[in-house]
């Protein structure tokens, strides 16, 4: 009795839907690695600075 | 081991590469690692600091994603695992295993350039531990994975003392062993509430193999050396009383709801309400020991 109220599951994307959801998903991936990549180098840039002030810059 | 259920057509998502990492356990990671270097007596440099706790918690995040690669059969299995990004089909497993790898090699990489040989050996161990001792080896195998395997999540108040004097001593030792020996207990409460789900994925947990009464028993066996080793800092004049009484009256309430658990019978449809508390209170017990040990080494 209660099938009719079930909804039906959205239909699998064609293939142009696809292609965007493929290319929104890589943007957001590059973004976060692009943003995480920044941190890295301003990390590495602060860990040089303090090895060098401690003296075993190496 | 078999693949994850669903296909996946789709890259994953970076929220799925971080669900990799289980985040969640990873807090008590960083805290128990964080609270070993605040610990320790060399002061360390707060960017290199930063940077050691940084490398912790990719290890550990590494370490979580090669357990999620492995595991992706069993965590399909279960509940509480079910919707983890490999057995809901959000990711394939080569790229979990891609990212567990490459992420272990970056942790130990920046461990040993910014910081020293001591801590990345401790984090090399503690990561090679978790995946091959604990995951592959011990998972499956015996009721006593969580006691051997938990020796993993037992390295990072060490790595944090490493990191600190570049060398490991008594003390560190005593906080692993705190929370070696804290596993268990942990662990097995968890496991008599979640019985069924283990036993339905084929994890030989101890209450699934030995039955409840003897896993009740162990859970009260395990935690009597458990608050010798919490107690011990400060007889053995590591710690102030700050750390002494905290750890005596926490490990005092611990022990109370141990024995409680341990001396129960649980009945049909049994709520569980002792074991559920036992288990979120041993959470909270090691938040705040390891917490008294940074107050005490810093405000005393």
């Amino acid at each position: 009795m209660t099938d009719d109220l079930i909804q039906a599951p959205p239909p699998p994307p064609g293939p142009a839907e696809e292609a965007e959801l493929i290319r929104a998903r890589q943007r957001s991936r590059a973004t976060v690695m692009a943003v995480l990549l920044g941190l890295f180098v301003v990390l590495v840039f602060a860990i040089s600075i303090v090895k060098i002030q401690l003296g075993h810059g190496g | 081991m078999s693949t994850a259920s669903a296909t996946v057509t789709l890259p994953a998502d970076w929220r799925d590469f971080l669900a990799l990492t289980k985040p969640r356990v990873m807090t008590l990671v960083v805290f128990t690692g964080l609270c070993g270097m605040l610990a320790a007596p060399v002061p360390i440099h707060p960017v290199l600091g930063f940077t050691a706790i940084l490398c912790i918690a990719l290890g550990a995040g590494a370490a979580g994603a090669l357990n999620q690669w492995y595991e992706a059969d069993l965590d399909a299995k279960m509940k509480r695992t079910q919707k983890r990004p490999l057995p809901a089909g959000r990711m394939d497993r080569q790229s979990a295993l891609h990212f567990g790898v490459g992420l272990a090699g970056f942790s130990l990489v920046l461990m040993y350039f910014a910081i020293n040989l001591a801590a990345t050996i401790i984090l090399a161990a503690s990561i090679l531990f978790y995946v091959f001792v604990y995951t592959i080896w011990l998972k499956r195998r015996t009721p006593q994975n969580i006691v051997i395997g938990g020796a993993a999540g037992a390295f990072p108040p060490m790595i944090g003392w490493a990191a600190a004097t570049g060398d490991v001593t008594l003390m560190p030792v005593l906080l692993f062993a705190l929370i070696f020996l804290w596993t268990p207990p942990h662990f097995w409460a968890l496991a008599l509430f979640v019985k069924t789900d283990y036993a339905n994925a084929g994890v030989p947990m101890l209450p699934v193999v030995a039955g409840e009464r003897s896993t009740r028993i162990q859970i009260g066996l395990y935690t009597l050396p458990m608050i010798l080793c919490a107690a011990a800092p400060w007889p053995l004049g590591f710690t102030g009383p700050i750390y002494g009484i905290v750890a005596a009256v926490m490990s005092g309430l611990f022990l109370a709801m141990a024995v409680q658990v341990a001396i129960r019978r649980s009945e049909p449809e049994d709520m569980m309400v002792p074991e559920k508390r036992l288990f979120k209170f041993s959470i909270l017990y090691l938040f705040i020991v390891f917490g008294a040990l940074v107050v005490d080494r810093w405000f005393a």
